[in-house]
């Protein structure tokens, strides 16, 4: 029996240890095969240059062959004559630089005059008509409500919610932006700021601007102009990923960038969806790129004009909530400065509004992250009824868009939903072993019955 | 197992059909998994790091040689530690901070600690392990890449 036991054993380790050295051999002589993990088919490394402006960071990144000196000398020189226009930007229209126009307008008295230069008049000009064309949810005289609510130039947010008759009197101020007058004369350049004020907490206030947002776009479709005058047509020009132009991709196939959505709760910003696209301008605004949370409400930089409070936040009886609302919009193709603007009045819009004003983009793609949470009814109904794509799995968040075949996340999706095919997966599998370990026992039993029997 | 089962495996080949068809999905198996994962990322191992503040190299360090190079003392100290390499940030001004851990044993980098913001996206942006990976931290411009970085030129994150 002993012998019998032994040659059992014997011959089973056999078996195994041939097994084992084939499978071994099989793995490493497949490992030493050349296998090439670079996508890119760059014969040289791409030029990037990074810049710190407008408070965010601006990557600019060229591909081609620039294996030559030549070629070297002037990216680098291109990307100082960028890396200067941006900054030169900035200077002209920062909130707190005082050298800026934008400065001087929000310092001068109600109803001055202020000489301003043509980039800023052009986008002083431009922010009035998306004021005009989106019914006035995209206002950048809500400048007093952002630093309000601790989101000014560096500010990350307020601890405490202001009081009600600043959130109310700064409102009033900001509606008087449309009143703004431009013209140009003599080569120069004029803004007419309103007459309006508000007093409150003893102090008198004038309207007061912010263009970041704007300028940021304007400054993309500058860069833009410049890339296709140089020639980069591998190339492209990110604003902290929220405003890109984006030329044409030298490693795909089809020029055709890839490009990964951030999902908006995502804290190590992953994405939520993926598309592709190539020579066209990307905006995205969206309630995580700067928030903070009291209560359990979400405060976050972009402010709705109707209320003077952070978009989807409402508030009943001094009570503040979340509502459910456009938490990430983004907007591909036309003007960077116009689709910053947009998603901008998007988010503030609500998510009614913002379907119907959706269907007035043309042939601009756009994507819209919508929070359920608390949805009413018409919203409801306007999503589903909107004639665009709606990927809604029933959780938390669903993804209108216009973009066919738009590859969305499932596990988004289901955020907020209970994962039965989860729980009938592991029944299943805690069934079948309680099955098999049954059938073992009873197996083992009537075979020990039938050597004593 | 039984006598007269013992004495047919004595008699019988070496390997029966059915063992080799288990042994040979076993393989396969083993071997998908592996190249898998050794073709799904860009797997060049990470030789060492860079951190870049404003655009300018303000520290370097190598895997390899476990050696580093402060180019900027004002702006960085370290703590050694036997597995472990602790970088400490500090922007001009002194007002901002970050601490980037070096982990020797792993070949990562990742930042654990930072005061830009209520969202820090640095601390929580994935360990760096390979020569794709970038950790940023756009209100202090810092930003740590690989000595090797390389990106795919065709994948982009927007928003």
């Amino acid at each position: 029996m002993e012998q019998n036991k032994k040659t059992k054993n014997s011959i089973i380790l056999k078996r195994f240890a041939c097994a084992l050295a084939v499978i071994f051999a099989a793995v490493f002589l497949i490992c030493p095969l050349p296998v090439n993990n670079t996508a890119s088919a760059a014969t040289s490394e791409p030029y990037s240059k990074t810049m710190y402006v407008f408070g965010t960071s601006a990557d600019l990144v060229l591909y081609g062959d620039f294996s030559s000196e030549e070629s070297q000398a002037a990216n680098k020189d291109f990307g100082n004559m960028v890396s200067s226009y941006l900054y030169s930007l900035e200077s002209r229209l920062s909130t707190t630089y005082k050298t800026s126009y934008v400065y001087a307008f929000n310092n001068a008295a109600a109803g001055a005059t202020v000489q301003i230069d043509e980039d800023t008049y052009n986008i002083l000009a431009l922010a009035l008509e998306i004021y005009e064309e989106t019914g006035g949810y995209y206002n950048a005289g809500v400048y007093n409500s952002v630093n309000l609510f601790g989101f000014g130039e560096g500010g990350s947010g307020i601890t405490e919610v202001p009081e009600d008759e600043y959130i109310q009197a700064f409102l009033t101020l900001s509606q008087c932006f449309g009143d703004i007058t431009l013209y140009g004369q003599d080569g120069s350049y004029y803004a007419v700021k309103p007459a309006d004020t508000v007093t409150v907490g003893g102090t008198e206030y004038s309207l007061s601007i912010d263009l970041g947002g704007i300028a940021k776009g304007y400054a993309t479709d500058k860069v833009k102009e410049m890339l296709s005058q140089y020639g980069y047509g591998y190339s492209y020009f990110s604003f902290g990923s929220s405003s890109m132009y984006i030329a044409r991709s030298y490693s795909s196939e089809d020029g055709l960038w890839t490009l990964s959505v951030r999902n908006p709760r995502s804290q190590s910003g992953e994405g939520y969806a993926t598309t592709r696209a190539a020579e066209a301008a990307i905006s995205t605004s969206g309630d995580y790129e700067n928030y903070c949370e009291i209560d359990g409400v979400r405060y976050c930089h972009i402010i709705n004009p109707e209320t003077g409070l952070p978009v989807n936040v409402s508030c009943s009886g001094g009570v503040y909530s979340q509502t459910a609302g456009i938490i990430s919009a983004t907007v591909i193709g036309g003007s960077a400065a116009a689709n910053d603007a947009r998603t901008t009045a998007i988010m503030a819009m609500g998510i009614e509004k913002a379907v119907e004003y959706c269907s007035s983009l043309g042939d601009m793609q756009f994507m819209l992250v919508i929070n359920k949470q608390n949805i009413t009814e018409g919203a409801s109904s306007a999503l589903s009824q909107s004639g665009f794509y709606l990927h809604d799995n029933g959780g938390t968040y669903a993804v209108l868009t216009n973009i066919d075949g738009l590859t969305v996340d499932e596990d988004f999706l289901s955020e907020g939903t209970i994962n039965y095919t989860a729980i009938y997966i592991i029944i299943a599998v805690v069934a079948v072993c309680i099955v098999a370990v049954s059938a073992i026992i009873i197996y083992n039993k009537r075979k020990n019955k039938k050597q004593t029997g | 197992m039984s006598l007269k089962k013992i004495e047919q495996i004595k008699t019988n080949k070496f390997f029966r059909v059915w063992d080799l068809v288990i042994y040979a999905v076993i393989a396969v198996v083993i071997v998908v998994l592996f190249l898998s994962v050794f073709l799904s990322s860009d797997s060049s191992p990470l030789s060492g790091i860079e951190v870049y503040y404003d655009n300018e190299i303000i520290f370097t360090y190598l895997f390899e040689s476990d050696s580093y190079d402060i180019i900027s003392e004002s702006n960085i100290s370290v703590e050694e530690g036997e597995d472990v390499l602790t970088v400490y940030f500090t922007t001009d001004g002194g007002d901002g901070h970050n601490t980037i851990v070096i982990d020797k044993s792993a070949v990562t980098v990742t930042v654990t600690e930072a005061d830009c913001s209520n969202r820090k996206d640095c601390v929580y942006t994935a360990a760096i392990k390979d020569n794709g990976g970038v950790i940023a931290c756009t209100p202090h411009k810092l930003k740590i890449m690989p000595m090797d970085y390389s990106d795919d030129g065709q994948t982009l994150p927007v928003g």
